[in-house]
């Protein structure tokens, strides 16, 4: 291969009409820009632990099934279960992004369903809406259990999106006599408002996300899916490029849950 | 690159890798016929896999070589299905974009965007292999030896590709030749 010169080279045997042809294949590297937008679509398509089943390992959840367990409340049970299986739901999408990252090529799936970076008029599905079609049953599930009056805080005509108060379930409208029935809905409206504020981070629109999880924050002073918001809340800061703040704290969500099931995937975010 | 340290791929390190090797792999799908409008999806599957695979990544191999690797994987499989939906993966429309663009921009722009065109189509009459060869050594700069250690073949068999992957090069050159000499007479010199 030494004696071999490269066509570019003046002395090689190839004429200048070649050469020039070669010459304009040079420079196409890609724009700073290119490898940042890239970076953030791969970021949310990166496959992350998954959290299904989290809800079952949760000390909030596992605590009150225990209570459940020897009390009269059946219905709390029912609840406890739909917070589990609704928690499948919230974190599903999660599971669906190791999935994703586990298919062969986006070209021998067609219907790949990875965020992508720029699709003008191309339609395809995020990781989070293919997760959501999925695990449609179980939204819709819980959905149909969830009162449909909403509570809108927001009057302005113009958005705002980092100071817009997500329109939550309101807690108020699920207010009912039956203290298991108020705490089922309790959870639906808790599980609601993360579900979304997942859907809206796997979409990429970390304002929404943001405004989301601070409403829910405020929403549920004493949270049955601590974990999981907390969790979110990491991945959003990291995704925001707050990186440090996302690892302290995840550093701190290590040390308060050291056994989470969502440990594994905190560790991602802190791991720098 | 340091190599990750547990099975598990803490992002921070992957980031590290993604702006440390982007370009290489970018470039790569460019050369092998990725079109413009698609590589940043063929880009974000290259990293998908590598972000899937590192952590049992054997790291006394050469990463170039794994990540061209791949790149020639996704290129394939792309060509693939290109072949399979009818599609050619020159004729897009991008490609007539800057073919209209070429029309208004200046003699140089429309010289250097002909020229363009007239490498894409060469590029495009050679198999990926022969292509990867070609593009490596004669775009790339590297010698003989680096292209056989990219892409894991023996240095004898990267001289019979450049060989092949010239004459198809050099036949292609020639029927644009041909094809502006006849223009020529027919036109009597006036293009």
């Amino acid at each position: 291969m030494n004696h071999l010169k490269p066509w570019l080279d003046e002395t090689s045997d190839a004429d200048e009409f070649e050469r020039s042809i070669l010459r304009a294949g040079l420079g196409v590297d890609p724009t700073q820009s290119t490898q940042e937008q890239i970076w953030s679509s791969l970021v949310s398509a990166l496959p992350v632990a998954p959290l299904v089943g989290l809800a079952a390992a949760s000390p909030a959840i596992g605590a009150k099934s225990a209570a459940v367990g020897v009390g009269k409340a059946g219905t709390v049970l029912l609840a406890v279960a739909k917070g589990f299986v609704v928690g499948l739901a919230v974190y599903g999408a999660t599971a669906g992004m190791s999935e994703l990252a586990h298919r062969p090529s986006s070209s021998s799936v067609p219907t790949v369903a990875v965020p992508r970076v720029t699709h003008p008029g191309r339609a395809t599905a995020t990781g989070a809406e293919r997760s959501t079609a999925n695990l449609a049953p179980v939204i819709e599930d819980a959905r149909a259990k969830t009162p449909t009056t909403l509570q809108s805080t927001t009057s302005t005509p113009t958005r705002q999106p980092l100071k817009r108060e997500p329109e939550l379930p309101s807690v108020a409208s699920f207010a009912d006599p039956e203290q298991p029935s108020r705490q089922t809905s309790l959870l639906d409206a808790e599980t609601h408002a993360l579900r979304r504020a997942h859907d809206e981070l796997r979409s990429g629109m970390l304002a929404d996300a943001r405004a989301t999880l601070e409403a829910s924050q405020r929403r549920f002073a004493a949270p049955e899916l601590l974990q999981e918001r907390e969790a979110l809340m990491i991945e959003l800061l990291y995704r925001s490029g707050r990186m440090t703040e996302a690892a302290q704290r995840a550093q701190v969500f290590l040390s308060r849950f050291p056994d989470s099931p969502h440990a594994q995937q905190v560790r991602l975010f802190a791991g720098r | 690159m340091t190599r990750p340290g547990s099975p598990e791929l803490a992002l921070g390190q992957f980031e590290r890798f993604y702006r440390e090797h982007f370009v290489f792999a970018w470039r790569a799908l460019r050369r092998l016929g990725i079109p413009e409008r698609d590589l940043n999806d063929a880009a974000q599957d290259v990293f998908l896999i590598v972000h899937r695979k590192l952590p049992e990544f054997d790291f006394e191999r050469p990463i170039t070589t794994w990540i061209y690797a791949i790149c020639l994987r996704v290129a394939s499989d792309r060509r693939r299905s290109a072949v399979q939906r009818h599609e050619r993966l020159d004729e897009n429309a991008e490609t007539r974009e800057r073919a209209e663009q070429a029309l208004t921009a200046d003699a140089d722009g429309q010289q250097l965007s002909e020229r363009r065109a007239l490498l894409e189509a060469a590029l495009d009459a050679m198999s990926l292999e022969q292509r990867a060869v070609f593009t490596l050594f004669e775009l790339e700069g590297r010698t003989g030896e680096e292209v056989a250690a990219i892409l894991g073949v023996p240095a004898p068999t990267v001289h019979s590709r450049l060989r092949l992957a010239r004459e198809i090069f050099r036949r292609s050159i020639e029927r644009h030749r041909t094809r502006e000499r006849f223009e020529l007479r027919r036109t009597g010199g006036q293009r």
